[in-house]
Formats: structure tokens, sequence, C-alpha cells
């Protein structure tokens, strides 16, 4: 279920990589043929990137391609390679689990005052602020679904 | 705590880590996390947050996403077959032809992609066969294609300078035109080295058997005309940036449509195709952002724990007799603290806490933070310019 969802997210907000695309050419074509170039455009091309990293992450994690180091863990047996996971999820857990809560906190702070990006578009970034505390909680969410994959096999034995 | 005492445990903290195979995005967060907690507690979690968010929003980030989905959909649109095959029926009489055409072949690619990592390696499943069925030294084989993939790097568009230029403050544009020469030079001299070593010993890598090389110059030129748009494409998106037409990241989406229209023309262009380019995007995009993040982390915890001064000897050894250092240090916090709070004004409201609560310190934290966004207006100015 989980899984499904995180590559599901993915591939929903990889689409947005193609919204930026459509983005710079309007940009391009205003600036250049239109001499009018848009308030708008740099800042929606960040603001939609930031949605592809944030919401991608989890889908990323999926599909284990986030980049480790296999110098003892390559060495390790499948069995093995599991329990080393199961412990280290300890430390993954900490990490986003501790940016997950101060990500809310940094979200509410800037919905209750309904913060703007300052710029003269001047759109709102609490959308963005929470999209972060969300993709964490994805990220959080997927870790622990292959946790429990991960300690049925340590313990079970059994293929997953 | 020493400072010095700190970077040891954080680097062995971070090696620990790293070992048990926990992904290194993870392993540089989770240690920052682990210090801060324990130099700083839990209050220090915002800041973490804030600096993240700033990546997240970070302008010159745009253009990997941008690089990665042009390569992407280069790569599904058969211009990159097309382009070995040419270059393998135009070199196959050399002695060494297989190998060079390697270097060349990557060194052409390199133009078009800023990122090549997993395609070298179904590139080498295929290349290496066909080398060692000819009889080519091994080490002459495998070399060509490791050398050939790393083109990437150092040939503009590269992904490698975008994030150096993140990191140092420098010019994506500066940045690429430097690595051109630098890159033609180690391509032609990769190049010579082959065909010298196997023009010494022919046994190393001998030339193509007659029957292959008679292809007719129809079809060779045939071949070298669908070398022309991603050769148009490469021009167009590097010409854009030092014509300063264009940023970097726009040149970047200019690139996007290019190859989009590339791949309409080798008839590859689908919505299927278009849509896993975009995931594969993604996750190449996610698992370099994510190590960004990672990094701003642990830079922060550092910078707060006192390491950025460390290399300030002055500083460190003046810290024991001048009273008012320690506080200019807690000003100076205070800076980088605001200075991720406040920067381009974004987060006001965060930034008069964090002033209300070191009001005194107000001169000071501001000279800092106005030197940090000076830097930000001169790097903000190298994308204008």
């Amino acid at each position: 279920m989980i899984d499904r969802l995180v590559t599901w997210m993915g591939k929903l907000f990889s689409v947005v990589t193609l919204l930026v695309v459509f983005v710079v050419v309007t940009e391009i074509v205003m600036r250049y043929l239109f001499h009018a170039p848009t308030l708008w455009a740099s800042e929606s091309m960040v603001f939609g990137c930031a949605l592809v990293y944030v919401m991608g992450a989890a889908g990323t994690a999926h599909e284990g391609r986030h980049g480790k180091i296999e110098l003892l863990y390559g060495r390790l047996s499948a069995r093995g390679r599991v329990i080393a996971d199961v412990c280290s999820f300890l430390f993954f857990a900490l990490y986003l689990g501790m940016l997950f809560w101060a990500s809310i906190q940094y979200a509410l702070d800037s919905l209750s005052v309904g913060e703007t990006s300052g710029s003269p578009w001047d759109p709102p970034v609490y959308p963005f602020k929470i999209a972060l505390a969300v993709g964490i909680l994805l990220l959080l969410l997927q870790g622990a679904g292959k946790l429990v994959k991960d300690l049925r096999f340590a313990i079970g034995g059994e293929r997953h | 705590m020493s400072i010095e005492l700190i970077t040891l445990l954080i680097i062995v903290t971070f090696i620990i880590l790293l070992l048990s195979g926990l992904p290194l995005a993870w392993v540089m967060g989770a240690t920052s996390v682990i210090f801060a907690l324990i130099l700083f507690g839990p209050s220090v979690m915002p800041m973490l947050v804030a600096r993240v968010y700033d990546m997240m929003l970070n302008y010159t980030l745009v253009a990997i996403p941008l690089f990665v989905l042009m390569a992407s959909i280069l790569q599904r649109s058969g211009a990159t077959e097309w382009l070995f095959r040419a270059v393998h029926v135009w070199s196959g009489g050399l002695r060494g032809g297989l190998a060079v055409e390697k270097v060349i072949a990557c060194t052409a690619m390199a133009a078009m992609v800023g990122i090549i990592g997993a395609e070298i390696v179904t590139f080498g499943l295929v290349a290496l066969p066909a080398m060692l069925a000819r009889n080519y030294d091994k080490r002459i084989a495998l070399g060509s294609i490791c050398a050939g993939g790393g083109m990437a790097s150092l040939i503009p568009p590269s992904i490698v300078f975008i994030v150096y230029a993140m990191v140092s403050g420098a010019s994506v544009g500066a940045l690429f035109i430097a690595g051109i020469v630098p890159g033609l030079l180690l391509a032609a001299l990769f190049v010579a080295y082959i065909v010298i070593r196997s023009h010494l010993n022919p046994e190393l890598a001998p030339a193509a058997p007659p029957e292959e090389r008679g292809i007719a110059l129809r079809e060779k030129l045939r071949l070298l005309r669908g070398l022309v748009l991603p050769f148009f494409l490469a021009v167009t998106v590097l010409g854009s940036i030092y014509a300063g037409v264009a940023t970097p990241t726009e040149a970047a989406g200019i690139g996007c449509v290019g190859a989009l229209i590339v791949s309409a023309f080798h008839r590859s262009l689908s919505i299927q195709n278009v849509k896993q380019s975009l995931f594969d995007t993604l996750k190449v995009t996610c698992m370099l952002v994510w190590l960004f993040f990672g990094a701003q982390t642990l830079i922060g915890v550092y910078t707060l724990a006192g390491g950025a001064h460390r290399g300030d000897a002055a500083d460190s050894d003046l810290s024991g007799h001048v009273p008012g250092l320690d506080r200019y240090r807690a000003a100076d916090h205070a800076a980088v603290y605001s200075h991720h709070q406040s920067a381009r004004f974004r987060h006001r409201v965060v930034r008069c806490r964090v002033l209300h609560e070191h009001a005194d310190l107000l001169p000071v934290a501001a000279f800092r933070a106005g030197l940090f966004l000076h830097e930000e207006c001169e790097s903000a100015g190298d994308y204008a310019g």
C-alpha cells in the first residue's frame, strides 16, 4: 500500500518537471518575442522543482536509488544486509523524525501568518513548507514499511 | 567539548553509519541530528529545517532536474545509439578503432548530457564483449570505456559544475566555459594514447577486418545526418548560456524542448517514453538533492559548533583573552541563523523572533547577515550576467 502510494506520488510529481520546462519556454518567449519578461516564471520554476524534490524522495527510496557505500554492506549475506538495514533504520528515523517534527512547526508558523515570498510576484510560500513536511512524512512511511518487511524476513526468514 | 574533539567524533560517527549500508543522504542527516541534539538540544532543529528549505528553493538547483531530463529524453530517443553507430562506422578502419570510438562517442554524448551514470554500465556491457571478441587487450578495452564515461563531468553541461557553482558561489557559465578545453584536450590525449599504443603494438587493438569496413559512403553520410540535430542542440544550449541569452537553468529548459524535438525526429516520441524519462529524472534528482539537504544540515551543525572558526588561528588563540569574542561568536551564530531564516526576506516572522532574543547584538548580527546577503547578491548577479 505504502509502496504504491510513494511510487504513485513520485510519478505524479515527476510531471511537474515538464511543467517547469513549459514555464521556462514561456519566459523565454515572453522575454524575447514580446519583450515582456514575466514576474512569476523564475519563482515558479523554483517552487515546481522544490515539489519534485520533496515528493519524489520516498519513491526514490522505494527504488533503492539513494546511494550507499557497499564496502562492508555489500559483502554481507541477504539476511545480514536486512539486519544491518533494521539497525540503521534507527538513524534514518532519528534524522527524518526530528526533521519532520521541526518542519511541522516551521510550516505551521508560516501558515499562521500567511507568509509570502516577499518578491514582486509575492506568492504564498507556506504550501511549500507544508510540502516539505509531507515529503518527509512519506519518507518516514516508506522507511517504516520497509522496516516491517525487513523484520519479517530477519525473524521468519521468508523472502519478500 | 572542543571543536577538535567534535570534528573527530563527527567523522567517526559518519564513517560507522556509512559502513552500515545506510544511504549517504541519511548518514549526513543522522550525523548532524545526533550532534545537534548532543551539543545544542532540540531547539536548533528549526535552523536545520530552514537550511533544507533554503536549499530546496535554490534557483541554480533547478538546472539539475532540467539537464537530467534532457539527457533522459535523449537516451530514450535513439539518438545515442545513432551516435555510437555513426562513430563506429567512421572509425572502424583505424587500429584501436573500437576503443577510439568509445572515447569520441562518449565525449560527444557528454556535450549533450550532464551526467552519465547507469548508461555507462549498459554501454560497457555491449561494447566490452565486442572489443574482446576482436582480441583487444583487456586493459585498453576497459580503460576506453571508463575514460569515456568520465567525460560528462568535465564537458559542459556538467552537473558536477552546477553543484560546484552552488557551493562556491562561482558562475555556472564561467565554469562551463572552463571545462571545454581541458575536456577536449583530455579526450584528444585518450585518443592519441590508444592510437599510438596500438600502432606500436598492433596486437593490443587490431583494426576491423575488411568486411566490416566496406560500408558504402552513402550509408556513412546517412548516419552522419542523424547527428546534426543532437549537435545543433548541444550548440544551442551552451551557446545560449555563453551569449547571455539565458541562464544555465533556462538553457537546460530549452535543452529539454530540443531533446523532445530530436526524439520526435527519431520517431520515438511517445507519452510512455516521456513519462518514463520524467520518472527517471525524478529519481536521479531526488537522490542528488537529498544529498545536498543532508550536507546542508551537517554544515549547519558544524558551523554552529564553531567548525568554521577553527581555520582562523587568530580567532581561536584570542578567544581565551578577549572577553567580547565569545559574545561576538554568539552574534555570528545569530547572524548565520537569521541569515538562513531571513534570506531574501522570506521568513520575516522568525527573523524578528531571533533578533528580539539577541537584541543587544543586533548591530553585529546585522553586519554579518549583511555580508551573507551581499555574497548572495553577488552570486545572483552572476546568474543574471
